[in-house]
């Protein structure tokens, strides 16, 4: 079988206008040495390659339709395909002649390794209307790819290619994996801000699929304050709560090696020492921290972030600056966000309204800059919600139940009910607005996803995460603030269109599942690669394959090809859920599962 | 009967006292093929014990591995269960029993081809059940150690339902073992005439362990006064015990400790003229090779389930109230060890060797010595050697023995005066006499729990008949039947609570609770005609119970108020 005339340049042209980095190295590939044309019987193409034969010798056409077929219910369930192999395109062809491929946009990549096989196939057939459809990829880096893709093989060309497609394969499932299958240990601090954003961290790696284990500290809480009423030396005091959270150190560390995490995330403030982070790195098993501070006021960073493998910040600028000198390279700025679950609109009873609505409302601890700067506020109907203020002050009348703490299902309410919502960062030297604040705190996150109006100081990272003027109002000063008070307090209409904004553009882009979306992503860009606990996890994949696809226990295995990888509790679970006669199958795993228990080793 | 499958994937001692049930299949079926199934962690044992025809073996060894370590794959253990079961399923099964009191055991019973199954398995739901009287008894009644009378070999029979001409346990012993044990005793200067003693030091858990520094000054003193020679037995595990005796003993043993094969083993046992032993596996391998043991038990070691089984041994225990232990206890001041001395094992030693008995002294004051033998009934039983007074819990723990086996074996046509005669007579025998009396006013407590408890299931009873009267109208009243229904929780209730403050009826009571949870989920059909039967078993044993503990009062005063018009 010869190439047909003018065929080969037409594919060429059509591929240069889309991908013509391709097109320019097909070009120059030479014809390879072990490459062998032939013809079906049906007098279609097929080739041979380092005597392996690529596609069927009696009708390849045939052939792909029946491979289309075996895939059928996978390729259906799937976002995305990513096919390894393409030879001379028959099993691509049918793949876009699919009906889901054409009414759908689902994305389809193939990889080919061998150009030389490619350019045969150009000058073969005409190809160009697959080009606008799949992507086709010669290198071994995977693209950034939606959850939910399905890996086919065209099993000659991986067979031709074997040590390339192995490790395409690993990377391919690593992505997989880490898009929502990780088994994730989220450790949060005994007490403090980060506290909560580790329970929504927490939450949000939960919704998106992975299995995560969440280290709640704060259940020490009351023992770690304890301390203080033991003695009223400060030496001691430090003395004793080192060694509690040495305590409690170990017990992240024996929770660790019981549950087995494939990722260890880390917020702020929480208890983990250094000798224990040591640790985990001498084992291999991949840490991150988000440390959710301002770094200015609290350099504790110097210490800790080297001893992570992946560090996040709020802030980037200055902050990245001193990173760099202390040679940290894996460190990315992770902005904070709300989490729609729980900081959401609320219809609130009258009631309700009349304990916690105001004109004017502040949620958050009496910080320095805050006592001096609500004084300018005293002629407002303002309340104070939170701890750490002053009752005998000017603004004691304000304050709410007597400056207790509030909870989060209550600071909701707050936000619903106020008129207009106060969030003035933090600051222990300036009088007010700190004017060189950059980082961007919680409150106005959750502010807005509450669909709530808010007066937000001016940051200089807000512009990344709202549109000032449109999503958020911000002022500059406490003249400022009076007059856009008095503006909006008279424009509910605006202060509605406003909040309504803010509250859309929190939930496209500032949920904590985008946060966490974004941490794993790096994370895997930086090469994170799964520790390797003596697991009894295994590849979902690999086990249907070693069963073999078309026998009874491969398709009952098939309905696990959601997860990436499983025990055989996940199995037994699933049994022991369901209703109805126990089959043969089903009660071998349970077997299994028994024995696995009366026999597996005594840990170490 | 053809094919007969026994699923015991339990321990070594486990597996030896499954023999006698396998001689009771093979005498009762002649031509009968027996298949075990067993694990691999405990399969040796199974090449000495006669009677196996077929024998599974599940490789243990394979699950401990995980892939990451090169072990098999998920699909892998799927593939090698579905093989063995492919393997065992070759044959159908007239009959399958599992002895196992596993979840794993349950699961792959329910997956064998087999007419009739007996023991622990899941129904088509994955509920657990147990299916034989006996089975049942055993796993719901003698962990409560209330009053059981029968040794685990025998609960085996009686799930069988055989009943072995050839007592006792088996196992055999090669000819190239025999010699190897006489080759290294001769070298070690030990005839064929010497009077040889082997000492089992170990004991699965450290509480049931008599002091390896007893065992020593034992073994000095019956060189002294017996001339004996010592050999000690037990696995690699147990070699740092085997120092310590070295080094404590003035003898010098000959040490075959982790030395030995089981074929060696049992050899070397049977050489001896005596095993002094805890609670242990060897102890098994020694009465079936024919060898006299002396048990010590201790802790929560309990000589009526797992003792030496066979004809002329000695158990040794502690009589206080706390022996032995329950299962949960976990005790911290193991004085059971310290209260049998080495004085009291001397003279056991001494009886057991020379024939004879033991002469009560206040050395004795806190211990019991038991005798093994064959009851009349076929099955074993053992007689203390020491008179004590009786007390109510040995009086019912005669009857138990006796009304056990009419509600297990459904026996019908049992007789009250028969059985009361034949305690009485092990009562004058074997207790100091005339005691029986002192018990009288505890027992009337007992009494009176049995009557009420009949009472109760009677009352049960009626609620069932009630039920199915109204199930035989062309047009069931639903409402009514559910009205009756919710009566029957009330009844069951002040059944368990008797129980709980009558312990002499619990075990009674122990049965019946596990019977009803079993029930649970069950067609509504089903369920009455299933409660009907545990209502009727109740019954049956309370009355016979009240029948026989009325029986010696009648002696004492025909007109017994509580007893006169029932």
């Amino acid at each position: 079988m010869e190439p047909k005339d003018g065929i080969f340049e037409k594919n060429i042209d059509t591929l240069r206008t889309l991908n013509p980095e391709l097109a320019e190295t097909i070009l120059r590939v030479p014809r390879g040495d072990d490459l062998q044309i032939l013809t079906a019987r049906n007098g279609m193409p097929s080739i041979k390659a380092a005597s392996i034969t690529l596609h069927s010798l009696y009708d390849p056409k045939e052939e792909a339709e029946g491979w289309v077929e075996y895939h059928r219910e996978e390729i259906e369930k799937a976002s995305a395909v990513i096919l390894l192999g393409f030879g001379l395109g028959y099993h691509v062809t049918e793949l876009c002649n699919m009906d889901i491929c054409r009414v759908s946009d689902m994305e389809l990549i193939v990889f080919e390794p061998r150009l030389d096989i490619l350019r045969t196939a150009l000058e073969l057939a005409d190809l160009s209307y697959l080009f606008s459809r799949v992507r086709i990829v010669a290198g071994d880096e995977p693209l950034p790819i939606s959850k939910g893709f399905a890996i086919l093989e065209h099993k000659p060309s991986v067979i031709l290619n074997p040590a390339y497609f192995k490790r395409l394969k690993s990377k391919l499932t690593a992505i997989k994996a880490v898009k929502y299958g990780l088994k994730i240990m989220v450790v949060g601090p005994i007490y403090g801000g980060s506290l909560p954003i580790a329970g929504y961290c927490a939450h949000a790696l939960r919704n998106m699929g992975h299995d995560v284990d969440f280290m709640d500290n704060s259940r020490y809480s009351d023992t770690y304050f304890s301390i203080k009423t033991i003695t009223g030396e400060k030496a001691h005091q430090d003395q004793l709560q080192a060694l509690f959270t040495a305590f409690v150190s170990e017990v992240i560390m024996a929770r660790c090696a019981e549950t087995k995490p494939d990722l260890i995330f880390v917020l702020a403030q929480a208890p983990l020492g250094e000798s224990c982070l040591l640790r985990f790195r001498a084992n291999n098993i991949p840490t991150a921290f988000w440390f959710v501070e301002d770094f200015r006021l609290m350099d504790y960073w110097k210490g800790v972030a080297p001893l992570y493998d992946y560090f996040f910040t709020i802030q980037s600028g200055k902050f990245f600056d001193k990173l760099k000198e202390i040679s940290l390279k894996n460190f990315s700025y992770l902005p904070l966000a709300a989490s729609p679950d729980v900081h959401k609109r609320l219809s609130l009873t009258d009631k309700e309204l009349s304990v916690y609505g105001s004109d004017l409302s502040f949620v958050g601890a009496g910080y320095y800059n805050r006592k001096n700067f609500f004084k300018g506020l005293l002629d407002f109907d303002l309340k104070i919600w939170g701890t750490e203020w002053d009752m005998h002050s000017p603004l004691g009348k304000n304050i709410q139940k007597s400056g207790e703490r509030i909870g989060t299902e209550e600071i909701v309410k707050i936000f619903n009910a106020a008129e207009v919502n106060i969030n003035l960062h933090s600051s222990t030297c300036y009088e007010g607005v700190n004017p060189y604040g950059d980082f961007v705190n919680p409150r106005t996150l959750e502010i807005a996803a509450c669909g709530a109006f808010q007066l937000v100081d001016y940051r200089s990272e807000l512009p990344e995460l709202f549109n000032i003027g449109e999503e958020v109002i911000c002022f500059h000063n406490l003249a400022d603030l009076r007059k856009k008070i008095g503006y909006y307090l008279s424009h509910p209409e605006e202060r509605e269109t406003i909040a309504q904004k803010a509250r859309e553009r929190v939930l496209k882009d500032h949920t904590y599942e985008q946060r966490m979306e974004e941490m794993l992503t790096f994370i895997v860009e930086r090469g994170y690669e799964p520790p390797r606990w003596k697991t009894e996890r295994e590849d979902v994949g690999m086990l249907i394959e070693e069963a073999g696809r078309d026998t009874e226990l491969g398709r009952y295995m098939s309905r696990f090809s959601g997860k990436t990888r499983i025990t055989v509790s996940d199995i037994t679970e699933e049994i022991i859920g369901g209703k109805g006669e126990l089959s043969d199958i089903e009660r071998i795993f349970m077997l299994i599962k028994e024995f696995k228990g009366q026999f597996a080793p005594m840990k170490t | 009967m053809r094919d007969v499958l026994i699923i015991n994937l339990t321990r070594m001692g486990d597996l030896v006292q499954t023999t006698p049930v396998m001689a009771g299949l093979k005498e009762r079926y002649p031509g009968v093929k027996i298949s075990l199934l067993v694990s691999s962690v405990f399969a040796e044992i199974c090449s000495y014990i006669p009677y196996i025809d077929r024998l599974f073996v599940f490789n243990a060894a394979g699950f401990e591995k995980m892939v990451s370590d090169g072990g098999p794959s998920l699909v892998g253990n799927f593939r090698y269960i579905e093989r063995l079961l492919r393997e065992i399923n070759e044959t159908e099964y007239d009959l399958t029993i599992n002895f196992t009191h596993s979840t794993a055991s349950a699961v792959l019973t329910s997956l064998i081809k087999t007419k009739e199954l007996r023991g622990f398995s899941i129904d088509d739901e994955g509920h657990g059940l147990i299916r034989h009287p006996w089975i049942r008894y055993f796993f719901n009644v003698v962990p409560s150690r209330n009053y059981n009378p029968f040794h685990l070999c025998d609960l085996y029979i009686k799930a069988g339902g055989v009943m072995p001409e050839n007592k006792g346990l088996h196992l055999d012993v090669s000819e190239e073992a025999g010699e190897w044990v006489r080759s290294v005793l001769e070298k070690n200067g030990i005839s064929d005439e010497d009077l040889l003693v082997a000492f089992q030091l170990g004991a699965s858990q450290d509480n049931r362990r008599w002091p390896v520094s007893s065992f020593a000054r034992l073994a000095d003193m019956m060189t002294e006064n017996l001339s004996a020679r010592f050999v000690l037995i037990g696995a690699n595990s147990e070699e740092k015990l085997g120092k310590e005796f070295e080094r404590l003993a003035k003898i010098k043993p000959v040490n075959f400790i982790g030395k030995t094969n089981l074929s060696e083993l049992a050899a070397l046992l049977k050489r001896c003229n005596l095993l002094i032993s805890n609670d242990t596996g060897p102890l098994h391998i020694s009465t079936a090779v024919g060898t006299k043991v002396i048990g010590i038990f201790l802790a929560t070691a309990h000589f009526r389930e797992t003792g030496p089984y066979g004809d002329g041994h000695y158990v040794i225990e502690a009589a206080i109230p706390c022996s032995p232990c329950g299962f949960q206890v976990d005790c911290k001041e193991v004085f059971c060890k310290d209260l049998i001395t080495v004085s009291n094992l001397f003279e056991l030693a001494k009886a057991a060797i020379n024939g004879g008995g033991i002469e009560d002294s206040p050395a004795w004051e806190k211990i019991q010595v038991y005798y093994s033998y064959f009851s009349e009934d076929g099955l074993l039983e053992y007689r203390p050697l020491l008179r004590r007074s009786i007390k109510e819990d040995d009086f019912l723990s005669h009857n138990y023995r006796r009304t056990w086996q009419w509600v297990l074996d459904g026996v019908n046509d049992y007789s009250i005066e028969e059985a009361y005669l034949s305690i009485v007579g092990k009562i004058e025998g074997w207790y100091s006499l005339g005691s029986l009396k002192h018990i009288f006013d505890s027992l009337k407590d007992t009494l009176a729990a049995f009557v009420r408890l009949k009472e109760l299931s009677e009352d049960g009873l009626n609620k069932m008949d009630l039920i199915a009267e109204e199930v035989k109208n062309a047009t069931p009243d639903i409402m009514n039947i559910k009205a009756i229904w919710k009566e029957v929780p009330l009844i069951d209730r002040e059944i368990e609570k008797l129980g709980h403050t009558q312990p002499s009826v619990h075990p009674v009571v122990l049965l019946f609770k596990y019977g009803r949870e079993g029930l649970e989920g069950k067609d509504i059909s089903v369920l009455v005609e299933e409660m009907y039967n545990l209502y009727k078993d109740l019954r049956n044993h309370a009355s016979m119970k009240i029948q026989l503990i009325e029986r010696p009062m009648q002696d004492k005063d025909p007109s017994h108020p509580e007893t006169a018009n029932r």
